[in-house]
């Protein structure tokens, strides 16, 4: 494992100066290639297997009405749509995980996904004429969970650590009480909810791919602008005061960005476990250092989902798996490739 | 002085707890019994009710309990991250993958079946995790152990979630099995649960020095004369054992992993041993506490285990977590 | 820049940590402040700082009340180096040093000329300008507490707060480390220096502190405050007091039980 730091170059203009995080930038445009990539192969390939030039054709409108159709209606917007939830669930386990210096702090972990799939639980089973709005009452649900965890937690200038266990408290109860409506409910019903909760992105498209781009560009935004000041949290608090951050501001904006963050992205496709907690992590990892890269958690994560979807599709073809099961479960193996092999300076 | 009030606090509990629960035997009968009343009516079922019936299930709880609540914090301990717990490092995954695997492929239908098949899925991911975390040439660290259970808990929730869609009838019974119960809990189990259980505690006994000076950091310990390796390595065994028992008892109740070392460290922070102690007792309480009201507040049904021990130790925890007391030592 | 301190007073809970204390700290000279474990100077130092709520009183930086800065002012003027601050893993040690340059960089000038200079010259004093490339973990002790001042000085500020900067440093480098306060104070700094070895500030203070139960029980030069007397208060011990033959600075010699004869026998 060699200490050798390369460092970064310079770029001064009249109007400003930083400096390029070149690794980090090299991977996030090796990252961009191989979702690039996916991405092809996820329009391509499926139950019905296109040749690259059929889906050069169809993207421009010359090939055949039926691929046309194929790729422009159906895979490409789902596609977008598994995207834009990965980089939604990533952010939010990049802000979140930085803020606390925990690896396991993720919206997951603080109640966001129950609150989600109660509510859905419930539109579900007891009220099914509102099914329609699905994806809202999910949001929805999320945010009312994550408004709770405020309450209780009334102070978030609080440790980061008291908020985040009581975010695992209020979890755990939701987690509960879903399993009992799980057990209360008919079959037909608990399965069609048990593979929403799972995490799918079957018949997702722009619809709810366009609103939510928007929200995880704005949040993007407005985290970019604080990326630094949260990136000092992980010198701990009491250095991150010293050098003039505004500690309570910054972790209220980090905690709401999260949180919206976070409900977005489950607002797509369901509850997708592992993601928000992983992309950050893996994205350490590739990178061989700790330090908060926004764009990069997000890109991972998009990477997973859309992985996830795509290989969902195609493994046990015409048969689909939940994009969710997938990434959980390649996801968590390509977590323990990389925790086996450690990349060069990784850890 | 503390730990005295805890033990007789939890035996208080697990008293009161005799007098409720089905089989219809009310606590003024059961008063009069356990006071050597003579002429009582329905003698024979009364003693049927409470000793076939409710003391294999509330000593089940008692084991369920301290299990849940030593593992809980061992793991909190070897890992120093105060949000570790079982479910998230894997290990009641496994359980839950290999009931369920168990179920679905082995045609395992009895409680003892399912003992067993449980256990050995909580022995398996313990041992993935174990091994994944001393690859790459580095001793277990703290990170590599959250790192490694966290993947091995989602590919064990993976595979697990392609089962229950691959039948409905998988989910079906899953979706039962999942919310915890202490129910079915009979005497014939609770021999095969201790035989789990004992040598879970007798390791966790092994490593209460080490887990004293791992609190130090790993430098400090080695110093010390301690491994943090080893430690950790029994450490996680011991937790496998306890878990693997309790789920195969009673399902995955998960939360008391959590809330049991919190509410201990608020009574004895100090020493290992006792810390660990306390921990398994409030376990234990707060199952008894959550059982008793199980069989009590739905009568004549049963409400699951998990959603009541979750209704008692989220706002016990979420208390906990707020009491204003300096928690300076839970910021490392 | 004057550091004005008026009835100060820091509670914990029940706990007095700070007693109504009133100093004037000026610049030009080092000040160190000492006293016995858990006598509340390192937590007077955080309330200097303002990193550390008051209960009572105030203060001041020349006219300025402390409390009323922003976070990014306050970063600007006063530089604290906590006892034991938190090192993530995977930083190197210029990363380290780099961060303490953060209170002046705006959105938009985030490197300039400026910066660099101010890092590497900071590198230099404390220092640890070989050991730029390396991890922050993987150092000793003692060179990861001279990153951490080299860290409080590329913040370039008026005031430099340092709390126990030699705990774990050799004799050479503790020295280096005090006459490099000491000649910050000369050139015009305020730095006040928090140590508990009363050896060493004596032999480096321009004006030394004593400090007791949070209150302060002598202040002044050293050659006027350090007796037999004040150590016997502080650290209830008996010690003898020379004086240096460079420039009369006070040297404790703590007294120890004399070897009693023919004790070796066996």
């Amino acid at each position: 494992m060699s200490d050798s730091f390369v460092t970064d170059p310079v770029v001064r203009t009249r109007f400003c100066s930083f400096r390029l995080p070149r690794r980090a930038m090299e991977l996030n445009l090796a990252l961009m290639a191989v979702m690039g990539g996916v991405l092809l192969c996820s329009l391509a390939l499926g139950e019905t297997r296109l040749a690259p030039g059929e889906v050069w054709a169809a993207l421009t409108g010359a090939g055949e009405v039926g691929h046309g159709l194929l790729v422009n209606a159906i895979r490409l917007p789902r596609s977008c749509a598994a995207l834009t939830a990965g980089a939604a669930l990533g952010l939010a386990g990049a802000l979140l995980q930085t803020l606390t210096r925990n690896r396991l702090a993720s919206p997951e972990v603080l109640g966001v996904n129950d609150g989600g799939l109660m509510a859905v639980m419930i539109v579900v089973l007891f009220l099914p004429s509102a099914s329609s709005a699905l994806w809202m009452v999910s949001a929805g649900g999320a945010y009312l969970a994550f408004l709770l965890l405020m309450v209780f937690s009334r102070d978030i200038g609080a440790h980061g650590h008291r908020f985040l266990v009581i975010g695992i408290g209020l979890s755990q109860l939701l987690r509960a009480v879903n399993e009992l409506m799980l057990s209360a409910g008919q079959l037909q019903h608990v399965t069609a909810v048990y593979v929403w909760s799972v995490g799918s992105f079957v018949g997702r498209g722009y619809a709810e791919a366009l609103p939510v781009s928007a929200g995880v560009l704005f949040c993007l935004g407005w985290s970019w602008r604080l990326q630094r000041d949260i990136d000092l949290f992980s010198y701990g608090e009491a250095t991150a005061a010293g050098v003039g951050v505004r500690t309570t501001s910054v972790k209220i904006q980090t905690v709401l960005l999260a949180a919206v963050s976070a409900g977005l992205g489950i607002s797509v496709g369901g509850p997708l476990a592992f993601v928000a907690l992983a992309a950050p992590v893996a994205y350490a990892r590739l990178l061989g250092s700790p330090r908060l890269s926004l764009l990069g958690a997000a890109l991972c994560g998009g990477g997973m989902t859309l992985t996830g979807d795509w290989v969902g599709r195609i493994l046990l073809a015409p048969i689909e798996l939940p994009a969710g099961l997938v990434c959980r479960t390649l996801g968590g193996l390509f977590l323990l490739w990389l925790l086996v092999h450690p990349k060069g300076r990784g850890r | 002085m503390r730990i005295g009030a805890v033990i007789l606090v939890l035996l208080a509990f697990v008293l009161l707890s005799f007098g409720f629960g089905s089989g219809e035997v009310s606590p003024v009968v059961v008063l009069r019994y356990l006071f050597g009343a003579t002429e009582l009516p329905d003698r024979e079922h009364v003693e049927m009710v409470l000793w076939s019936l409710r003391l294999p299930r509330i000593l089940g709880a008692v084991l369920v309990g301290a299990c849940f609540g030593l593992a809980g914090a061992l793991l909190q301990t070897i890992t120093r991250n105060r949000l570790a717990e079982t479910d998230l490092l894997g290990i009641n995954g496994g359980a839950a993958l290999g009931v369920v695997a168990g179920m679905a492929y082995v045609g395992a239908a009895t409680a003892t079946e399912h003992m067993l098949a449980a256990f050995v899925g909580a022995l398996g991911g313990t041992l993935a995790v174990v091994v994944v975390a001393r690859r790459g040439g580095e001793t277990s660290s703290p990170l590599r152990l959250i790192l490694a259970g966290l993947a091995i808990a989602s590919v064990f929730q993976g595979v697990l979630g392609f089962i229950l869609l691959e039948d409905q009838n998988h989910l079906d019974r899953y979706r039962f099995w999942v919310l915890g119960s202490l129910a079915g809990v009979r005497t014939s189990q609770l021999a095969p649960a201790l035989a789990g259980a004992v040598p879970g505690w007798v390791l966790a006994v092994a490593t209460v020095r080490g887990c004293a000076a791992l609190n130090l950091g790993d430098e400090i310990a080695e110093n010390l004369g301690h491994r943090p390796g080893r430690t950790r390595l029994l450490a996680v065994l011991s937790v496998a054992l306890l878990t693997g028992t309790a789920v195969s008892l009673s399902g995955p109740v998960v939360l008391l992993g959590l809330v049991a070392p919190y509410a201990a460290r608020h009574v004895e922070r100090d020493r290992m041993g006792r810390f660990l102690l306390c921990s398994a007792l409030f376990g234990s309480g707060v199952l008894v506490v959550a059982d008793t009201l199980c069989r009590t507040i739905v009568r004549p049904y049963e409400a699951p285990a998990s959603v009541l021990v979750a209704l008692v130790g989220a706002p016990l925890l979420i208390h906990i977590a707020r009491s204003p007391r300096p928690l300076a030592a839970l910021d490392r | 820049m004057n550091i004005s301190v008026r009835n100060l007073e820091i509670h914990y809970g029940a706990l007095r940590a700070v007693a109504d204390v009133s100093l004037e700290i000026a610049p030009g000279k080092l000040t160190i402040l000492v006293g016995p474990n858990g006598c509340g100077k390192s937590t007077l130092l955080r309330g200097i700082s303002g990193r550390q709520a008051l209960s009572r009183g105030e203060v001041r930086l020349e006219d300025t009340d402390v409390a009323a800065l922003s976070a990014r002012e306050r970063a600007r003027k006063v530089a604290l180096l906590p006892q034991s601050p938190v090192t993530p893993e995977g930083v190197s040690v210029r990363t380290l040093v780099e961060i303490g340059r953060h209170p002046h960089q705006g959105f938009f000038q985030r490197w300039t000329p400026r910066d660099e200079h101010a890092v590497a010259e900071a590198m230099r004093r404390a220092e640890v300008s070989e050991l730029a490339d390396r991890r922050v973990e993987t150092l000793s002790g003692g060179q990861r507490q001279r990153c951490w001042l080299a860290m409080a000085l590329a913040q370039e500020t008026p005031v430099l707060l340092l709390d126990e900067p030699t705990s774990m440093l050799d004799l050479g480098h503790q020295a280096e480390a005090l006459d490099l306060a000491r000649r910050l104070a000369l050139a015009g700094k305020t730095v006040v220096v928090v140590l508990h070895d009363l050896i060493a500030a004596a032999r480096y203070a321009d004006v030394l502190v004593a400090m007791r139960d949070g209150r302060v029980v002598a202040e002044g030069a050293p050659r006027d405050v350090v007796t037999s007397d004040l150590i016997r208060e502080l650290y209830d011990t008996d010690a003898v007091i020379l004086s240096a033959p460079d420039d009369g600075a006070p040297i404790v010699i703590s007294s120890k039980t004399p070897t009693p004869e023919g004790s070796d026998d066996d």
